[in-house]
């Protein structure tokens, strides 16, 4: 992948040249920025704290973002990050299996937790006045987890069970493959929930090692958003925290992504009813030039019942119920995803639709209002965003994570600067049909042996 | 004392023909959201019209007597709204969120959507085509399918066991003037709330409504009341197979009414039952490994609300889990709650509601739905209250009423049998 390389610029880099090129925002009256009055610290372990301070709000998000995801995997640990998320509900030292949820339930909020190629996150939104509590009970989940044999054993099915579910959903089961395709002998190419067999000899002591290595201070960022007092929560997540070894970052095991010859693909077949159409394109890594110019490439493809493709494929041709584009931007390599449901028949006539969408694009580039729709719907998504605490939150603890908060504020204003120009490039550059993977789900033909 | 969000204070202004319009200040954001709800829909529909209400709401937005289908998305998209039209089986309405600025302009592209829908043949074609596949597509997704098949057994004559898409049979049938006449009947100002919360003043709000469906000044004929129907007396079972790797279970329960006592009891029992905390996810999958997905849910409706039990588990735990489902059922009908759980469980409930209500999009829907169905707007604020009041007595009155063990129904998805399951 060519501009793999160009994806080890630095956040500050990308930040100052972004900075640069910044042009004023025109947007909301009542615009205010994301990131404006979000009080940082690093504090001396190398813990980094948020805190924002939203009124009224009478809700509080508290998020735990660990930088340890399916990227620091090999194939022989695969899926070890997404366990440990999965044990940190399974009993810590003050806490029995299952009790952080009902004790998070009984504040009157709800807890979860997540992991993606990245981060692994543990998050929860309660009434305000139960902040104290909260924190100290994520604090002590992420400190001192058990991973005890017999709860390590009985998450092994429940995880395998997850694993098999999946598979009986037949887009998350396309979009898996697809990514298996695109990405060969690379982290993205194994689903973040990990491989079979590296699971069902799962060993508490593995899991512990890679809390130890990986659950350190300066690899973790704790998010507070909502109508607290910034000090004193600061204060308390420090005395919490004491106990958190600093440990250094332990960075991803370099994963170069293979050449691509041509154009590849892969049919599968389910007992279904509908068909599935998935499509990928490598796209580089946010802090690439050009990283910002493919969301609206996205954008102009995919989003919303006015995009190219729906007006086309579904609004005009009724050849699709659904058509839908997203660009997946991260630290790492990116992709563009477009992603069809439709009836099995049409699926050879949706698939050359689609070519030739990207063709026109490549050629004519968008039209000024395409470019002007797009930018307004990225900055309403955003205000949209932050209605709720946890949408801060994530935003914030999402940008955190990839370098900087501030740059939350940023992509929205970089967006606004982009031109057509630059999307017609990204479109020449990253739409080519040599580069793209294909796959599709369908129900098996008829007279066809199952 | 309580420091839960309270919703803020809505006012209530009556238009023209009986419209309700129920506003809300809301300056948090620079956001507004307009739910606009009337009732009638599939609970008016019988089976050869099944599908008919979902197939006209599908047309407001393919066309209108001003603009092409491909206009109004292009302007509403280009104002970065987000909008769509819905059905239940109560109500039909549409929902629109856009930053505060751009409201006049989307608002009345809304009512031009709702009031004057053009229902171009090409457009229909088009639209029951993919409705067709939408129908399709929905037996793919095993809950889904099983919750249908659950609710169609529940009832025999009642319009509730009819899937909200209608089927392909029905949907296939459905004539262009039908639909039309249809849709003419649908929104009915007296029968209409649209609520509006954003950060404008209240008055202002009211004026862009009042303005904007100007034209819908008249109440059109009333729908014919379906017959009330009673529980089943013995459980009744539909099932599929599917090549799959689990089994999709779900039962229904005809629950009591909206607004009612009885109501707020079931749903505070639903939540003893329901989430990751609650006794189902608790027995089923965190003590016996008995399957990954279990969960309870209770859905207001006018008539019989619905109280839905659901449980992905595999082939050989199906019999031991669906035991252990109806179990604890079984419990919350011979026991009271005890006082400690039960606080716990309305503390969640509360937190939750609080939670929600940060989106002003969920109040101007609670809003109009409470309005609507007789609650009244206040309600909003009103229901932490209400719910605070609800005893362990009332809840276990309210679970022997209404969660009959011998009268539910039982949906189901089953992979083939081992010996024919493909590998």
């Amino acid at each position: 992948m060519p501009r793999r390389a160009r994806t080890n610029e630095s956040p500050s880099d990308w930040l100052s040249s972004a900075r640069s090129r910044c042009e004023p925002y025109t947007g909301q009256e009542t615009w205010s920025g994301l990131s404006s009055d979000v009080v940082r610290r690093v504090l001396p372990s190398g813990l980094r704290v948020l805190i924002k301070e939203v009124y009224p709000a009478s809700v509080v998000s508290v998020a735990f973002w660990i930088g340890v995801g399916a990227l620091h995997e090999t194939d022989e640990e695969a899926g070890v990050s997404h366990f440990v998320e999965h044990m940190l509900f399974k009993g810590s030292r003050a806490r029995p299996p299952g009790a952080l949820t009902r004790e998070i339930h009984a504040l009157g909020g709800y807890v979860n937790a997540f992991t993606s190629f990245e981060s692994t996150c543990l998050w929860c939104v309660v009434p305000s006045r139960h902040l104290p509590a909260v924190l100290d009970a994520l604090a002590e989940t992420v400190l001192n987890p058990l991973f005890e044999p017999a709860e390590t054993e009985r998450e092994i099915g429940v995880i395998l069970d997850e694993m098999r579910m999946r598979q009986d959903r037949p887009e998350a089961w396309c979009t898996e493959n697809l990514l298996k395709l695109a990405f060969p002998r690379h982290p993205y190419g194994r689903p973040v929930i990990g491989l079979e067999p590296v699971l069902r000899s799962m060993e508490p002591s593995r899991l512990r090692r890679h809390h130890q290595a990986h659950y350190v201070a300066q690899n973790i960022a704790v998010v507070v958003v909502g109508d607290v007092q910034a000090e004193p929560t600061c204060q308390r997540i420090q005395d919490l925290l004491a106990g958190l070894a600093p440990g250094p970052i332990r960075p991803e095991p370099p994963q170069p992504v293979l050449p691509q010859e041509g154009l590849r693909r892969l049919d599968l077949e389910q007992d279904l009813s509908s068909a599935h159409l998935q499509m990928l394109f490598p796209l580089p890594g946010l802090f690439s030039p050009g990283a910002l110019a493919c969301d609206l490439v996205s954008s102009v493809l995919g989003d919303g019942r006015s995009s190219r493709l729906s007006r086309r494929l579904r609004e005009r041709q009724g050849l699709v119920t659904r058509v839908g584009c997203s660009a997946f931007l991260e630290r790492g390599p990116g992709f563009l995803l477009l992603d069809c449901t439709l009836p099995p028949e049409n699926l050879d006539l949706v698939e050359a639709g689609i070519f030739e969408e990207l063709e026109a694009l490549r050629r004519g580039g968008p039209t000024p209002r395409e470019m002007q729709k797009a930018r307004n719907r990225a900055q309403s998504a955003f205000v949209f965003n932050q209605e709720t605490v946890e949408g801060i939150g994530r935003t914030l603890g999402h940008f955190e994570m990839l370098g900087d908060h501030t740059l939350a504020d940023l992509y929205v204003r970089q967006l606004a600067g982009i031109r057509g120009e630059e999307v017609l490039e990204a479109c020449r550059l990253y739409l080519r049909r040599e580069r793209c993977s294909v796959v599709r789900n369908r129900p098996p033909r008829v007279g066809a042996a199952s | 004392m309580s420091s839960e969000r309270q919703a803020l204070p809505s006012r209530l202004f009556v238009g023209p023909g009986g419209l309700r319009i129920v506003v809300a200040e809301n300056h948090a954001t620079p956001i507004t959201a307009v739910a606009v709800s009337c009732l009638g829909g599939v609970r008016n529909e019988r089976r050869e019209l099944s599908g008919i209400t979902y197939l006209a709401q599908r047309m407001l937005l393919k066309g209108t007597q001003l603009r092409s289908a491909e206009d109004l998305a292009e302007e509403f998209e280009f104002l970065g709204a987000r909008y769509a039209p819905f059905t239940s089986k109560d109500l039909v309405g549409a929902t629109l969120s856009v930053l505060s600025r751009n409201l006049a302009g989307a608002l009345d592209l809304l009512a031009e959507c709702i009031l004057q829908p053009a229902f171009l043949p090409e457009e229909l074609d088009r639209e029951r085509r993919l409705v067709l596949t939408e129908i399709q597509r929905r037996q793919d997704d095993g809950f889904a399918c099983a919750m249908d098949l659950s609710e169609a057994a529940l009832y025999r004559k009642h319009p509730y066991r009819l899937a909200v898409t209608g089927t392909q049979a029905s949907v296939r049938r459905l004539e262009r003037e039908r639909l039309i006449r249809w849709h003419g009947r649908l929104y009915s100002p007296d029968r209409m709330v649209v609520a509006v919360v954003g950060d404008l003043r209240a008055t202002h709000m009211r004026d862009l409504v009042l303005e904007a469906f100007a034209s819908l000044d008249h109440p059109r004929p009333a729908w014919p009341e379906p017959k009330p129907e009673e529980p089943p007396t013995s459980p009744r079972q539909r099932t599929r197979r599917r090549a799959r790797q689990h089994v999709a279970l779900a039962l229904s329960f005809m629950g009591p009414h909206f607004p009612s006592s009885d109501f707020l009891a079931m749903d505070v029992l639903s939540q003893v039952l329901a989430g990751m905390s609650g006794r189902l996810f608790t027995e089923l999958r965190d003590r016996r490994g008995l399957g990954y997905a279990v969960g309870a849910g209770l859905e207001p409706r006018r008539d019989r609300s619905h109280f839905g039990v659901h449980l992905g588990t595999s082939l050989e735990n199906r019999q031991v889990a669906l035991e252990a489902l109806l179990e604890e059922l079984r419990r919350v009908r011979q026991e009271p709650v005890p006082r400690q759980e039960l606080a716990r469980v309305r503390r969640h409930l509360l937190g939750l509601f609080s939670i929600s209500l940060q989106r002003k999009a969920v109040q101007a829907a609670r809003l109009a739905f409470f309005e609507l169905m007789g609650a009244g707007h206040g309600f909003l604020q009103g229901y932490p209250e209400a719910i605070r009041r609800i005893t362990p007595e009332a809840m276990l009155e309210a679970a022997r009423r209404h969660l009959h063990l011998e009268g539910y129904a039982c949906g189901q998805v089953l992979p083939h049998p081992p010996s024919r399951r493909s590998r």
